[in-house]
């Protein structure tokens, strides 16, 4: 009797439930996506892809589809970078991935970027090479529960500056998490991004502790330390607004914002300093 | 104080002389002793009349050789009053038999003329009785639903409560229940209105031209009435619906004294126990209502509203840390309690006063358990307020009201209480108390210069003291009307509001732990202007009104959220919000009928609405709620004594949204993974489909000889089976994906059975 109650019911919800009404909308006109990562004396490099419209690559596909993400590789761009007169030509290192190895980094020196995909996308940005921050001290406690606490110290530079502490472990399937390679694994794991203005602080000595949660006492540590501009310390703070699904749910729709004119995505120049902790020593 | 304002608006008054008149006042009841407010008392020859105030209260100066007064009121009889030498008068008013006939009905019946006559404009006036013979989904009536339905007032999403009037934001509805202030006008996160509709009495909506005794939001005041309790007989009335059922009884208690007192309770959980599912959910609502007439002059009422939404979870959950069951408790109580005290007093023929006692809380009490763990958030507000106002009937021609309102405003959101290891993720604390003393004066003088044309001019000083920081507010009010023949007439107004409270609510969805927040020293009033102008028809012979009202709104300091603003349990919001302007204009057109066989209106909105936030758009933005075209046509028919059916279709413009058009890839801050982020259209730049809907309602009475009367409704929501869109979602086709708009709610049939003696 009651199978009988629920299965009807259920069968007379269904057919009652109105049929969802189609709507065209305008459809999104892709451009150049820019971000970029810089070596400390070594290489400046540029991914370049293109936004896609929802109706193309469905939000709700959540990993990163390989197949997606070679339609959005832009191949064959003119990539360039210029600064105190020169204008330096990145070469392709792959499909997407742009590289310059002979560009000079000069602290407090703005580098202007410019991109053409060929195919009528074109995007420019500028990117100001902020000073770079060492820590003063990181010192860590103990895993207790998967918790570990990390405590910092660092001496604020002169100005209003904005800073970024990022904590990642290293992952299974990738090779030594060391100062020289940190960059080129893919696949290790964001634990906490703490973002930090100088405002809250009196004096330039800041300091302050985090828990980082998800680990065991074998695993390997990395905790960076980035001067980085405020354009991007507020994109950052926006996506940690946004970084649960009830906030999905309840929040106003974002537009996050960009440094690229004409294109989305950031043109960054700024310095890590990275500390490596093998907490099983 | 009263004197002073007395004084003021003396000047402008014209006296009778004394020795030709005299002064007949006293109360207009219906035949079970509740009140009739606007109740028509009136020569017949026209030359002298008024109407009873909102308490059934009337003063009127006649000739002294009168022999006779006319007292009118829709659905009643015709009452003659034969003078005596006796100056205090009460009268009981007879239901007419006739009325559901096409008869003609004379000038001096039709209510209609009374609403046509009066220089309020943007009023909607509803009877009760009216409201419970049209469709409901799952035939549970709703008042605020089927005000939803007049021009001006647009629905948010589909089946809610919200109400968005010519342009304005869902809180800028001031709702009173018995002059007390309901904050949280919705059951079952808004889906049912608090208001049990046996239990009140009558309900006005203003949407303009605000009267200056009314104060404190920006865009509607929603007044509602509880019935004061029969003072002739025990009635019980009830009903038992698909969703809930209701009881009322109302009856005298001695000769001076009378109560009321009616329940409802949803069984949602208890039908789903039945067949062995467990929703934990109920409401339940009760309204009572006390009053004592001391003697003629003096007569004192108390109510209350008492309201709750609970939800109770407890069940054995498999704690895999523990390999065993653990048991698992959440739930929450939503609740609504008023408390009004309020006191008529007759100080002589010209002179009435009602002196008000409020009390308000609103609060919610989430709870939850869980192994070690356990949580508890409340949040509440308090109000503790007084109201003093004077009718003054200084003669036939001029009337003032003023007065004074004193609020109290207690806030004390997000208390959290945790233990366990939820306590490192959120917080213990005892969340922001605030306090928010809000005050308004009023004086308001109803001038009748000519017998052709009549002003209403007020003004209202109001302010509030919160956080050491005192606004103020100065609010000219103006209403007039101009006769061109006794068919036509013209009205215009233009009103100030001044709103120090508003509610901290995502756009995008309603939650109940929404709170409500007092201005502050960063948080400015909101304000607005209202330039109203409207024609008005009375066709005598069809029982028809045709009102044709024009608006233009101008809207300050209104507040809106930075974009990703996360406003659940944050005490932190002010430095998420943003104040900006809106502007808002429209024409609104209502044909209404409200005597014979066929009753209802059509009515139709033309309306924009738009927003302006530095720091959201560089530019103007439409509204959520700017829907373009609105139509309602809502009708009832008598098929025989018997029978009836009524119908509604509803056509409207979407509701505006703000979909995500586009995506990009780009690296996390560490580069250790690629993070897709999403790409939205501008504010609100979509506007969803239009939708349409039609309810109908077949009501079938028992015999009419019957001492205990019972109706049996059956009604269908939706009856073609329309999706109304409230968002907008991405599917897969096959061979790409489409953007579709889903609905809440199809065809729904519903059966209910109604019952008095």
């Amino acid at each position: 009797m009651n199978k009988w109650f629920i299965i009807s019911s259920v069968l007379i919800w269904i057919a009652c439930n109105p049929k969802p009404i189609p709507i065209e909308l305008e459809p999104h006109q892709p451009k150049l996506v820019v971000s970029s990562q810089v070596v400390p004396n070594q290489i400046m490099l540029i991914a370049l892809t293109k936004s896609f419209n929802v109706l193309e690559h469905n939000e709700s596909e959540d990993s990163l589809n390989q197949v997606i993400l070679e339609d959005l590789l832009v191949e064959n761009a003119e990539v360039v970078i210029s600064y105190r007169d020169v204008v330096d030509t990145l070469f392709m290192v792959q499909p997407g991935l742009y590289a310059s190895i002979t560009t000079p980094q000069y602290t407090n020196e703005v580098y202007s970027l410019s991109c053409n995909d060929n195919q009528g996308l074109t995007c420019t940005a500028n990117s100001l090479m902020l000073e770079k921050v060492n820590f003063d001290e990181v010192t860590l406690g103990e895993v207790v529960d998967s918790t570990l606490t990390i405590n910092y110290a660092f001496t604020d530079i002169a100005g209003a500056n904005y800073y970024m502490v990022n904590v990642y472990k290293k992952g299974q399937n990738t090779g030594a998490l060391d100062n020289n390679s940190i960059f080129e694994n893919g696949s290790n794991v964001l634990l906490k991004t703490e973002l930090i203005t100088d405002i809250a602080y009196e004096s330039n000595a800041i300091s302050s502790s985090f828990d980082v949660y998800g680990l065991t006492p074998t695993d390997t540590v990395a905790v960076s330390l980035s001067n980085i501009d405020k354009t991007y310390y507020e994109y950052l703070q926006l996506r940690q607004k946004s970084g649960n699904w009830f906030s999905e749910i309840t929040q106003e729709p974002i537009n996050y914002p960009t440094n690229v004119e004409n294109g989305y995505g950031f043109f960054n120049t700024h310095f890590p300093d990275v500390r490596i902790f093998y907490l099983a020593n | 104080m009263h004197r002073f304002i007395f004084l003021l608006f003396l000047i402008s008054g014209i006296a009778l002389k004394a020795q030709d008149i005299r002064t007949i006042n006293g109360y207009v009841y219906d035949e079970n002793g509740e009140a009739l407010m606007f109740a028509n008392v009136y020569l017949e020859n026209g030359s002298a009349g008024t109407n009873t105030n909102e308490y059934g209260y009337f003063s009127l100066q006649i000739p002294i050789s009168t022999t006779e007064v006319l007292v009118t009121y829709l659905g009643y009889q015709t009452y003659r009053i034969q003078l005596t030498e006796e100056n205090d008068i009460v009268v009981k008013m007879k239901p007419d038999q006739n009325m559901l006939s096409d008869v003609e009905i004379t000038y001096e019946q039709s209510q209609q003329e009374t609403e046509h006559k009066s220089s309020q404009m943007s009023s909607i006036t509803i009877p009760v009785k009216k409201i419970k013979s049209l469709p409901a989904i799952g035939g549970e009536t709703d008042v605020i639903k089927v005000m939803q339905l007049m021009p001006g007032v647009q629905s948010g999403a589909e089946g809610g409560t919200s109400m968005f009037v010519r342009g304005g934001d869902a809180d800028q509805n001031l709702v009173l229940i018995d002059e007390a202030i309901v904050y949280n006008v919705g059951h079952l996160f808004g889906f049912f209105s608090v208001f049990n509709p046996d239990a009140i009495k009558d309900m006005t909506l203003l949407k303009g031209a605000f009267p200056s005794n009314y104060g404190g939001r920006l865009s509607s005041i929603l007044d509602i009435r509880m019935k004061e309790g029969a003072d002739d007989k025990i009635h019980v009335q009830g009903g038992v619906g698909l969703l809930s059922s209701r009881l009322t009884i109302e009856g005298p208690i001695n000769k001076k004294s009378s109560f009321m007192v009616s329940g409802r309770r949803t069984y949602i959980d208890a039908v789903f126990k039945l067949v062995g599912s467990d929703i934990p959910y109920y409401f339940y609502d009760l309204n009572m209502k006390y009053n004592y007439k001391f003697d003629v002059k003096n007569r004192l009422y108390v109510s209350g509203y008492y309201g709750n939404d609970v939800l109770s979870i407890n069940e054995d959950v498999e704690d895999t840390t523990q390999q065993s069951a653990s048991a698992l408790n959440f739930g929450f109580v939503l609740g609504n309690y008023t408390t009004t005290v309020r006191w008529n007093h007759v100080y002589n023929d010209k002179l009435f006063s009602n002196l008000s006692l409020i009390y308000t809380r609103f609060n919610y009490d989430i709870q939850g358990s869980f192994v070690d763990n356990s949580l508890f958030i409340q949040s509440k507000v308090r109000d503790l307020g007084a109201k003093l106002g004077f009718d003054l009937y200084l003669n036939p021609r001029h009337r003032i009201k003023y007065g004074i309102n004193l609020i109290n405003h207690s806030f004390r959101p997000n208390v959290i209480s945790t233990e366990g290891e939820i306590s490192d993720f959120l917080l213990s604390r005892q969340g922001n108390r605030l306090n928010a003393f809000e005050n308004g004066i009023y004086g308001l003088s109803q001038y009748d210069i000519t017998e052709k044309w009549q002003v209403n001019a007020g003004l209202r000083l109001s302010g509030v003291l919160a956080k050491d920081k005192y606004f103020q507010g100065v609010e000219p009010r103006l209403a007039t009307r101009y006769t061109l023949t006794d068919k036509q007439n013209v009205k215009g107004s233009i009103s100030r509001m001044y709103q120090y409270m508003h509610k901290v609510s995502s756009s995008t969805v309603a939650l109940p732990t929404d709170l409500w927040y007092p201005v502050t020293a960063n948080v400015r009033p909101q304000y607005a202007d209202q330039l109203a102008l409207g024609y008005s028809l009375l066709l005598k012979k069809m029982n028809t009104t045709l009102t044709v009202e024009g608006y233009y709104k101008w809207m300050y300091n209104l507040t809106e959220y930075r974009e990703g603003a996360n406003l659940v349990l944050n005490d932190q919001f002010e430095s998420e919000l943003l104040q900006g302007t809106g502007r808002s204009w429209g024409v609104e057109f209502l044909a209404k009928k409200d005597e014979g066989k066929l009753t209802g209106w059509i009515g139709y909105t033309l309306s924009w609405a738009n927003r302006y936030f530095e720091g959201l758009s560089d530019q103007n933005f439409w509204a959520k709620y700017d829907r373009r075209h609105n139509i309602s046509v809502v009708g009832a028919y008598q098929l025989s004594k018997r029978w009836g059916f009524s119908a509604v279709w509803v056509y409207m413009t979407g509701a505006r949204f703000t979909p995500q058009e586009g995506a990009y890839f780009v690296p996390n801050a560490s580069y250790t993974q690629v993070e897709m982020i999403p790409i939205y259209a501008p504010k609100n730049s979509v506007s969803m489909s239009a939708s349409h809907r039609l309810d109908v309602n077949f009501i079938l009475k028992s015999k009419e000889k019957k001492k205990f009367k019972s109706e049996w409704h059956f009604g269908a929501y939706n009856v073609y089976n329309r999706a109304t869109p409230y968002r907008i979602d991405v599917v897969p086709t096959g061979s790409g994906y489409q953007y579709v708009q889903p609905g809440l709610f199809g065809f729904i049939p519903s059966i209910a059975y109604n019952f008095q003696f």
